[in-house]
């Protein structure tokens, strides 16, 4: 045999050894899977281009591509054992996992939540110990729940979150861990719902997690942030001594650590804050000024105009009021969070000085800037209470007719947000103002199937069936009521109905069912 | 000493005079070439994976990855084809050589005599070729600190990456224009050592500019598939197609194969024609 023909064989038996290497069979699925990747990002950029906002089939079709690395990648994606073998394989599931969990935000996207949760739930089946994809997921079964109205739940799952993931110390006083915005996001979930009961629980259930982070003795910069959080969260109860406290021991450690200088703003805000809440408002005033003059790039400066206005209110200062509100909504970067709350505020306090048609103006900018936000709910019917106030019904009946087509069109423009329900129950407030009977009752009828589970639909059912009963549909109105008993046995109403349900069965009417 | 008349000549002649046998030695490094390109095309298969991913992996772990890994072939491929022409190219530019030598000698191309003087010639053409390399080296790190700051300075954007490229490119092909006579001379029937290196690169200077000539005449097509991989390989990878990168580093590599097997004909003709002129 020549030289050539034995390096040749050598070769050959060299390239079939190699390719029977469980670590480049591992590293080439792992390019593969990086491959499928990437090639549905470059088909989900073709089939957005021109669309501003992508219908629910194109959403569904860049599911479908992101779902590819699914079917094809199998678990548990790299055999073998060892520690290569080991990171070969939690690669390869960080990358189907995270393909699956885009898949999951288009779904949701595309007013599929069932779909979204259903992928979000596989993907935590595969993340094993890493800890980071299990997050990705359990964050994405959170939006799949809140997409499905299944509040609780996903409340639920946050709060398991919190006691799965314990916070990670930032490398820099600016970085922060996700995981602490959950006991807000939590609050704010309570919030939008309008179960005002459950807010109060939540906040207290959050003041316990940060005391428990902070009993274990956090590094400093986690330390600031969770104290930062826990200051502002016992400020929302109203706890003003306790959110000094916090303050002081705040004050304490950045002055001991040098590289929270950046904190500063925050606590000179909640200082203003604090004394806001003992009444010494001329103090107040002068912390929240220092706050927008000493630090004009901080994001405090929108909360200290914001909570420097409401005092000026508070002291029949309109012009200082109004001036601040300005000034909030004028600034460069506008919170998304207060601004509706400043534009609200601020039609208010012009109302209040006699200048309706400007108040009337910004009242109905508010929903079209805003449609997600409080104030963007209440601004239709604050023009109905204005004309309500001045005792002109015809004025208030068109306005009532306006606020039902501005719900409509803001629901038909995010049909999957969670504020449809609120919209959907001002629009049965506005149709029993109006004693449009059917056109309420229709209402609770499509609040009943849409917004199942939400405590407000049980209010909404109570309105629909005393409303019923009063236009002689007794049997509709004792539906509903059961409806409550059956769906909402924890309502605040649902033992006074069971009640009523049971007499009125003895009575020889309907019997509740158990 | 070598005219640019000549110089003009030897293009001709050796574009004309185009025989397989002799180019064969720069079709078996263009070979080994693009099954680098065609496994590191391929890392999603075992294969390709065992076969170029530890070649890939020595411009980082993202040389493993997609679409970064063709963001690097470009360098990997550079490394590769350097690896062969200083370990393989050692040997079979001097066998080419020889050939063409034999072919202008009237003798037969192929047989024991051209293998003979090409193992001769092995060790003075890699001493040459890794001056040569190490010069390439330098002059890189000459214009990344000096020329590419400047024009970035003066120009800014693609012009000063193009103008920094054209220089670069240039006095590349200068320093291998000198060097360039370090094999002709060692594939000559009895060369010595030091006659091939000194003389060969003392060859080089007096004839530089007749050889840049031929140089440029041959090189300009590579350049013109070389130039996007060089300048823009990140724009190519993500607005194309990631896998362009090795379709373009794949027609690069079989031109740069004939260019090299044409620059060499000529310079060995430019050689020839000189030491006929000598007294």
């Amino acid at each position: 045999m020549s030289v050539g023909r034995v390096s040749l064989f050598v070769a050959a038996a060299l390239l079939t050894l190699l390719c029977g290497c469980s670590r480049f069979e591992g590293m080439a699925t792992r390019y593969r899977a990086e491959r499928m990747a990437w090639q549905a990002q470059r088909e989900e950029t073709r089939l957005r281009v021109g669309k501003a906002a992508p219908d629910s089939a194109t959403m569904l079709r860049i599911r479908a591509e992101y779902q590819k690395l699914r079917a094809t990648f199998r678990p548990p994606f790299v055999e073998g054992s060892g520690k290569d073998a080991a990171l070969l394989r939690r690669d390869v599931a960080r990358q189907v996992g995270g393909a699956e969990l885009t898949a999951s935000r288009a779904a949701l996207f595309a007013r599929r939540p069932d779909l979204a949760l259903e992928s979000a739930r596989w993907v935590a089946s595969i993340a094993e110990a890493d800890t980071g994809l299990a997050r990705e997921a359990d964050l994405a079964t959170v939006m799949a729940l809140r997409g499905l109205h299944r509040y609780d739940e996903a409340i639920a799952a946050m709060r398991a979150m919190l006691d799965r993931y314990p916070p990670i110390p930032p490398p820099t006083p600016d970085q922060e861990d996700q995981i602490l915005n959950v006991p807000d996001g939590i609050i704010e979930l309570r919030s939008e719902m309008g179960d005002s009961a459950s807010v109060g629980k939540d906040q207290a259930y959050a003041i316990a997690y940060y005391r428990r982070i902070l009993a274990s003795k956090p590094p400093p910069f986690l330390e600031s942030q969770v104290r930062a959080r826990l200051s502002r969260t016992l400020l929302e109860t109203g706890d003003a001594n306790a959110a000094f406290a916090e303050v002081g021991s705040l004050h304490a450690l950045v002055s001991k650590t040098p590289a929270l200088r950046s904190l500063e703003p925050e606590l000179l805000y909640t200082e203003a804050r604090i004394r806001g809440m003992q009444k010494d408002y001329k103090q107040a005033m002068v912390l929240y000024d220092l706050v927008v003059k000493s630090y004009p790039a901080s994001p405090f400066v929108s909360r200290a105009l914001l909570d420097a206005a409401v005092i000026a209110e508070r002291m029949n200062d309109g012009r200082g009021a109004i001036a601040r509100y300005r000034a909030l909504l004028d600034r460069p970067k506008v919170d998304p969070g207060l601004a509706p709350v400043a534009s609200y505020r601020m039609a208010m306090v012009k109302e209040q000085m006699g200048n309706w048609e400007e108040a009337k103006q910004i009242l109905e900018g508010i929903p079209v800037q805003y449609p997600k936000s409080r104030a963007g709910v209440e601004a239709p019917i604050a023009i109905v209470e204005h004309y309500n106030r001045s005792h002109q019904p015809d004025a208030a009946k068109a306005a009532l007719v306006r606020a039902i087509e501005t719900y409509r069109s803001m629901i038909a423009r995010d049909t999957a947000s969670t504020y449809a329900t609120v919209y959907r129950w001002n629009i049965l407030r506005a149709y029993t103002s109006l004693r449009r009977w059917n056109d309420a009752l229709a209402t609770v009828d499509q609040m009943a199937e849409k917004d199942k589970a939400a405590p407000i639909t049980a209010e909404a059912l109570f309105q629909g069936a005393q409303i019923a009963r009063a236009n002689g549909d007794k049997p509709r109105g004792d539906a509903y009521l059961q409806q409550i008993v059956l769906e909402y046995p924890t309502a605040p109403r649902a033992a006074a109905i069971r009640k009523f349900l049971k007499e009125n069965a003895a009575a020889g009417g309907a019997r509740p069912k158990k | 000493m070598a005219d640019f008349r000549g110089a003009r000549a030897c293009i001709r002649e050796a574009f004309r005079d185009f025989r397989w046998p002799e180019y064969r030695p720069f079709a078996w490094i263009m070979l080994a070439e693009l099954l680098f390109v065609c496994l590191a095309s391929n890392l999603g298969t075992p294969w390709g994976m065992s076969g170029a991913g530890w070649i890939m992996r020595t411009a980082g772990e993202a040389g493993v990855h997609y679409p970064a890994s063709f963001v690097f072939l470009s360098s990997s491929y550079s490394r590769v084809e350097s690896f062969l022409f200083a370990a393989a190219g050692s040997f079979l530019i001097p066998l080419s050589l020889a050939r063409i030598q034999a072919s202008m000698a009237g003798a037969a191309p192929t047989g024991p005599e051209t293998a003979r003087r090409a193992r001769r010639a092995y060790l003075v053409t890699l001493v040459g070729y890794l001056l040569n390399f190490a010069l390439l080296i330098a002059w890189e790190f000459l214009l990344q600190a000096g020329p590419r700051l400047w024009f970035a300075g003066l120009l800014g954007g693609i012009k000063a990456d193009l103008l920094t490229w054209g220089v670069g490119v240039l006095v590349a092909f200068s320093i291998a224009a000198v060097f360039l006579y370090v094999p002709v001379r060692a594939a000559e029937e009895g060369s010595t050592f030091r006659d091939s290196l000194w003389g060969g690169i003392g060859e080089g200077f007096r004839s530089f500019g007749p050889t840049l000539l031929i140089v440029l005449a041959f090189a300009w097509p590579t350049l013109l598939v070389l130039a996007p991989l060089q300048l823009r390989p990140a724009l190519l990878v993500t607005r194309f197609r990631p896998e362009l990168m090795a379709v373009l580093i794949g027609i690069a590599a079989v031109l740069n194969s004939f260019v090299n097997y044409f620059i060499y004909s000529a310079a060995a003709r430019l050689h020839w024609l000189d030491r006929r002129r000598e007294p």
